[in-house]
């Protein structure tokens, strides 16, 4: 049974006015229809080389000396700047000076423990302490060992290498090394470049000593891949093409200081990734920033067209309760748009998905996105939320105002054009403007950290929501002093 | 003539929203120029070389980007509201040449919108010059923006004709689409939505280039540009701001046809 009075009317009501309007179909169908061309126009004309790249990095500031036969590398690693947290310093037993020869490499890093790399393929996790932490590598034949302590006299064994291929001779010593941080530069108008700088790591060693005997005799250099000239310049962003850095290493008294940057693994080894250097999914869903202009006119004139046609005195002739009137109105046209702003966020996703991989978007440097991952199952329900969100703050903002044209006008000079012209002009205003104007919504639709994010995604949605429910509270308030 | 401006200037003052939407103009122009210039410093977003001269004339001009909307609102109102009540009929009952109608509305129009535009211009720039002298922008390289300077002149001077040939596209535009909703719409997407498909959607150097060149808006406001004119700006000054007002001058025409060829 539908109770004859109340609430449940007043939305059959609203729900009656807002589908018998043709500029319902024409911007709810604008709504999909601009989300859906601006996101596979958007794809159609990107592409990257990410994948193109090397798969694996060895690059460090090495210290070493000759190890030969059988023999012990032990140090304690007694500071570590936390530069990365994937920053490197340790001990390792190398074949040669050659970046990507054979290697074992045990580590310490900042905040992910021990750990024990195998030519640069292989890892085996220690124990999560950070500096100062004892290391020791022992090769016995074709194996090396690989043990820490916190005292440097009880040990305990972490695994093993197989080193199958390293000659009688090897290079035994320290390391230092510490990935590049992306960095933000503003290249020309509307255009940020995202780069890479290099972020020296830095360690301390003392206790060193190499086949039982105290250093000495030490030599070091940078170990790094040899750039090839074709990569330089136009060269891929992001990806493994580390900056070019110069380590450093000094003695005193038995304790070595040695710096470095560079990372030792491939992709998936001891947090080396391979990273795009843009958010896809984010990316994917570039055309709900056009698609939403067809909601504010949707909602804008949802409700000013009835005062400007004089329906709005019917309204609240049949629904004297204004508030609840507003409210019914508030109702229809936020689940009408969240299911079409679905439609259309998950529409333009996946749709624009083989154009994204045939221009080179494709894993390992971007994975597929699927709903079951977190991030892109929030950045895609997200989408929907934001387009209403704008839907409500484009009613509450309609019922204040009244008026068609300046309503519209308001809020897209909110929304779009403050957006825009920040952007153009200068990192810092468009940073502000992304974390308290309504355009903070849009950051529910991140799913990696860019160097560019302003606000966390919830947190600029909830900047959205404070708009709409302003506004809306302003337009209940408006509504009942106000003659209609 | 005479009494057909004086007639529309009666209708367009007294119009609800109009005087607010000017004074909108000016308030969001420098307002936005204010918000701009104080999160802009000599070195902002220069990356490491730190090489990059700014504009101080843009930066100081930026607001007009936001404030725009106020004058596109009131030639967009004057052509949509007397439709909305059909007061668009007594008035060609009282004036039946409709090519004269529409000439006294762009008369007034345009100096309306020119008038605002004086005042945003000379407050928006007297804002980025204190904000900007504070902000670090005194070495040498960064005189104090000044009248006596040709390219500010100019700059000021063209700014202002923006605000003018830009009220008067909306009325152009309105006159065409006859709804308020729709002139609005319309003359936005005109005006920001290249901008916007430039941000959003890759392009290639070349396409991005023509696409600033001939879009009413970033072609008329090269007019802004004072320092590296062939690197920051997508046209010459002058040059710009004629294509805007060659589609000014489309949207004006199309607007009659409609006027004169359609039952009112």
């Amino acid at each position: 049974m539908v109770p004859r009075d109340g609430f449940a009317m007043a939305l059959r009501g609203e729900w009656t006015k807002l589908t018998t309007v043709r500029s319902t179909v024409w911007t709810l169908t604008a709504t999909v229809g601009l989300t859906i061309l601006i996101c596979l126009l958007s794809a159609s004309g990107s592409n990257t080389f990410v994948n193109d790249g090397p798969h694996s990095i060895d690059q460090f500031h090495f210290v070493h000396q000759p190890l030969t036969g059988d023999g012990s590398v032990v140090a304690q690693v007694s500071s570590q700047q936390d530069s990365n947290e994937w920053a490197k310093a340790g001990i390792m037993v190398k074949e040669s000076l050659v970046s990507g020869s054979p290697a074992a490499v045990l580590m310490l890093t900042p905040r992910h423990g021990v750990r024990l790399q195998g030519n640069l393929t292989t890892e085996v996790q220690g124990s999560s302490s950070a500096a100062p932490r004892w290391l020791k590598l022992t090769r016995s034949g074709d194996r090396i060992a690989g043990y820490e302590s916190g005292d440097g006299t009880s040990w305990e064994e972490i695994g093993t290498v197989d080193m199958r291929d390293l000659p009688r001779t090897a290079q035994a010593g320290l390391f230092v090394s510490s990935p590049d941080r992306q960095s933000l530069t503003q290249v020309g108008p509307g255009s940020i470049e995202v780069g890479t700088v290099p972020t020296p790591g830095r360690g301390t060693f003392a206790h060193v000593s190499i086949g039982g005997q105290p250093a000495t005799d030490w030599s070091s250099q940078d170990v790094a891949p040899i750039r090839s000239e074709d990569t330089k310049g136009g060269g891929p962003i992001g990806g493994l093409h580390p900056s070019q850095g110069e380590g450093s290493a000094s003695e005193a008294g038995g304790v070595f200081t040695v710096t470095g940057v560079g990372d030792i693994g491939q992709v998936g080894v001891s947090g080396v990734k391979l990273e795009g250097d843009s958010d896809l999914v984010r990316n994917s869903l570039a055309g709900i920033q056009i698609g939403l202009i067809a909601v504010v006119a949707l909602s804008v004139l949802f409700i000013t067209s009835e005062f400007s046609t004089g329906v709005i005195r019917t309204t609240f002739a049949v629904s004297p309760l204004r508030g609840r009137a507003l409210a019914a109105k508030a109702v229809v046209l936020a689940g009408t748009v969240f299911v079409v702003g679905f439609v259309a966020s998950l529409a333009g996703l996946f749709l624009s998905q083989p154009l994204w991989r045939s221009g080179g978007f494709a894993p390992p440097a971007y994975p597929h996105p699927s709903l079951a991952d977190g991030p892109v199952l929030r950045a895609v329900v997200g989408s929907a939320l934001f387009l209403t969100l704008i839907a409500l703050f484009s009613l509450g903002v309609g019922a204040l105002l009244r008026r068609t044209a300046g309503a519209i006008v308001l809020i897209v000079a909110l929304v779009v054009v403050l957006h825009i012209v920040t952007g153009v002009l200068s990192v810092e205003a468009s940073t502000w403007v992304n974390r308290v104007g309504p355009v903070a919504g849009l950051a529910i639709q991140q799913t990696v950290e860019m160097p560019d994010t302003a606000i966390g995604p919830w947190a600029g949605l909830g900047v959205l929501a404070a708009y709409a429910a302003v506004t809306l509270g302003a337009a209940f308030w408006m509504l009942r002093k106000r003659d209609a | 003539m005479i009494r057909a401006a004086r007639a529309e200037w009666t209708k367009l003052l007294t119009m609800p929203g109009v005087v607010w939407s000017l004074l909108g103009a000016v308030g969001l122009t420098v307002g936005l120029t204010a918000l701009v210039t104080a999160a802009t410093g000599p070195l902002s977003g220069c990356g490491a070389d730190n090489n990059c001269t700014k504009d101080t004339t843009v930066l100081s001009l930026s607001g007009v980007v936001l404030g725009q909307l106020g004058v596109i609102l009131v030639g967009v109102l004057a052509a949509s509201a007397e439709y909305e009540t059909m007061l668009i009929r007594s008035t060609l009952a009282a004036q039946p040449r409709r090519g004269l109608v529409l000439l006294a509305k762009a008369v007034v129009v345009t100096a309306v919108a020119t008038a605002a535009g004086l005042l945003a211009v000379v407050g928006s720039l007297l804002t980025g010059r204190e904000i900007l002298a504070g902000n670090g922008f005194t070495a040498a390289g960064y005189p104090t923006l000044s009248p006596a300077d040709e390219q500010t002149l100019r700059a000021a001077t063209g700014t202002v004709l923006y605000f003018g040939l830009v009220g008067l596209l909306s009325l152009g535009l309105t006159m065409v689409l006859r709804h308020a909703a729709a002139g609005v719409s319309a003359v936005m997407a005109v005006l920001y939505l290249p901008t916007v498909l430039v941000l959003i959607v890759p392009m290639s150097p070349h396409l991005v280039d023509l696409v600033r060149k001939f879009s009413p808006m970033s072609a008329g406001l090269a007019v802004r540009a004072t320092v590296r004119l062939a690197d920051s700006a997508p046209i010459g000054p002058w040059a710009g701001l004629g294509v805007l007002a060659a589609y000014t001058a489309g949207c004006v025409f199309c607007g009659y046809a409609v006027l004169r060829l359609r039952d009112a």
